[in-house]
């Protein structure tokens, strides 16, 4: 097996080899790339490397700009217009077109995509960097997509487990985003907007007698709701976490929610399972001093008790319920008021 | 060189050393499809040279029906008043699904992903503050055959895109991507296939 490989690459070693014999200057993209190019960069329609210093062509000229650049090891060209791909491909300066490979970077800015492990662009992306870990230090326009992504100034957005930027314009969805201004959405378990952002604390008493506490984090646009509550008595709890937005209406807000959780019965030990709670809640905001504000709105509530209809579920209701609500899956319409600091 | 490829080899071999584990290294041929393509529609069209044509390599692990894969394609084309482009249209990473499994003679699949598909120019101007882009970004879902000739796999696939858009909050202009795209891919298996299963010997 090894053999054959070997002697496929040789093969394709020596086809890459005639083509760049045959290939004629100023011939196809190649062409179009040198007659715009600066005339110190020599033009490389192909080169093939295992090195930068084992390269085919040689590599001892002083500036290049290559249309194909492939390496089976490390390879390294001055500028790139056109395609980069092999297991480390390396852009002094500026490049565009698409580059692929297990690490990539551009000591430039780069525009088109790079596909690989890890993608760095030094001056900025336009474009697409998708990988495990993308990086650009300066600004990115475009789409990141990968487990970890970085930027220092993005407009577009950013798929990952971990998201990080400085100042955002547009998505962020991830398990965990972080970003120093976003003018946008986030979309994740934590959101953590430093400057700019909404982070906001929620104390409310609902329509079942239930004292509740809540953090909101995240854009002044879209953030993330995380609450707790138990009741007066002590005998049930409730947390949840959930999605807002928040609108301006006038001097205050109105904000709309959709949480998802859990409510526990503090004395029913044997019952391991909790009722699954979601809500919808909507609520008007109107701040009172510079830093407090007072919350009232209305909800629909749905649970569903895994349990199999604890009689104490719709015990806990104030008595009014929508008619489509059953034993097993409980509607009912919800008050509540609080203040907000 | 040979000891990179050494590494490549002993990292496919190990990963293929799992019993039901395949990795697929292949070429893709595609074409894109405003409206649903028959089969007489496609091969036309791939016989026409005046159609964009991407082409490309893909990779894909089967770990025995689930596969992780992706597929990384492009195109050169030179527009008169305005030179060289290139297209690319990426799957960087996608989830696939095997009904018989890895090494299966007959593999029906389906995949479903994230993708970009882009046109950049190659041309520097100087006299534009930018360089022209367009730029897309698409979910798609993909079903498909291949057959696995003893680690010699070829293939075919359609896919089609729900939904394809520019990036939020960019003015990118949308890249011209079809609801639909044909594909042909060939390339070679490293892992079992159900001849080595049956015993027979093979060349890998």
């Amino acid at each position: 097996m090894v053999d054959l490989i070997t002697r496929t690459l040789t093969l394709a070693v020596l086809l890459a080899v005639c083509l760049v014999a045959v290939a004629p200057a100023g011939a196809g993209p190649a062409g179009a790339a040198e007659s715009s190019a600066e005339t110190e960069y020599t033009l490389v329609p192909l080169s093939v490397m295992l090195l930068p210093a084992v390269s085919l062509p040689p590599a001892n000229r002083p500036k290049t700009l290559a249309v194909v650049a492939l390496n089976c090891g490390v390879g390294y060209t001055d500028r790139l217009a056109g395609v980069g791909a092999g297991i480390i491909t390396l852009v002094g300066e500026d490049g565009r077109g698409i580059m692929a490979g297990v690490g990539n970077y551009a000591g430039g800015s780069f525009t088109g995509v790079q596909h690989g492990v890890v993608n760095l662009a030094a001056d900025g992306v336009r474009g697409v960097q998708s990988g495990v870990t993308n990086l650009t230090f300066r600004r990115l326009e475009g789409v990141q997509a990968g487990v970890a992504n970085f930027a220092a100034d993005f407009k577009g957005a950013q798929f990952g487990v971990v998201n990080a930027a400085g100042r955002g314009h547009g998505l962020q969805a991830g398990l965990i985003n972080v970003a120093q201004e976003l003018e946008g959405v986030p979309l994740g378990l934590i959101n953590i907007v430093l400057h700019g952002g909404l982070t906001r604390g929620q104390v409310w008493y609902d329509e079942l007698g239930a004292i509740n506490t809540a953090l909101l984090h995240g854009s002044r646009l879209v953030y993330n709701v995380y609450t707790l509550g138990v009741d007066q008595d002590r005998k049930w709890w409730t947390g949840s976490f959930g999605l807002g937005m928040r609108l301006r209406a006038g001097r205050g807000t109105l904000s709309l929610e959709a949480t998802t959780g859990g409510l526990l019965w503090a004395e029913r030990p044997e019952a391991s399972d909790p009722a699954l709670v979601q809500r919808a809640r909507i609520y008007a905001r109107a701040p009172i001093t510079r830093r407090a504000a007072l919350i009232a709105g209305a909800s629909f509530n749905y649970a569903f008790d895994l349990d199999g209809g604890v009689p104490d579920l719709p015990a806990i209701l104030h008595g009014v319920e929508f008619p489509f609500s059953s034993d097993r899956h409980r509607f009912w319409p919800g008050l509540f008021a609080g203040l907000e600091l | 060189m040979k000891r990179s490829f050494l590494i490549l080899v002993l990292l496919a071999a190990a990963i293929s050393g799992f019993a039901q584990t395949q990795v697929r290294l292949t070429g893709h041929l595609a074409l894109d499809f405003s409206e649903r393509p028959s089969v007489r529609e496609a091969a036309a069209a791939f016989a026409d040279s005046e159609r964009m044509i991407l082409w490309g390599p893909g990779w894909e692990v089967i770990m025995d029906r689930i596969s992780l894969g992706g597929t990384y394609l492009v195109s050169f084309f030179q527009d008169e008043t305005s030179g060289w482009w290139l297209d690319w249209y990426g799957e960087p990473l996608y989830l696939g699904y095997h009904l018989f499994g890895a090494g299966a003679f007959i593999d029906p699949f389906m995949q479903v992903g994230l993708g970009s598909a882009g046109r950049v120019s190659l041309e520097e101007d100087t006299a534009l503050e930018r360089d022209p882009l367009y730029l897309s970004i698409f979910p798609f879902i993909s079903g498909g055959l291949a057959l696995d000739l003893d680690g010699f796999i070829i293939g075919g696939r359609l896919s089609y895109y729900p939904l394809i858009t520019p990036p939020p909050a960019t003015e990118f202009e949308n890249y011209p991507l079809d609801n639909f795209q044909v594909a042909v891919f060939a390339g070679v298996g490293l892992g079992p296939s159900d001849r080595h299963r049956r015993g027979r010997h093979r060349r890998w």
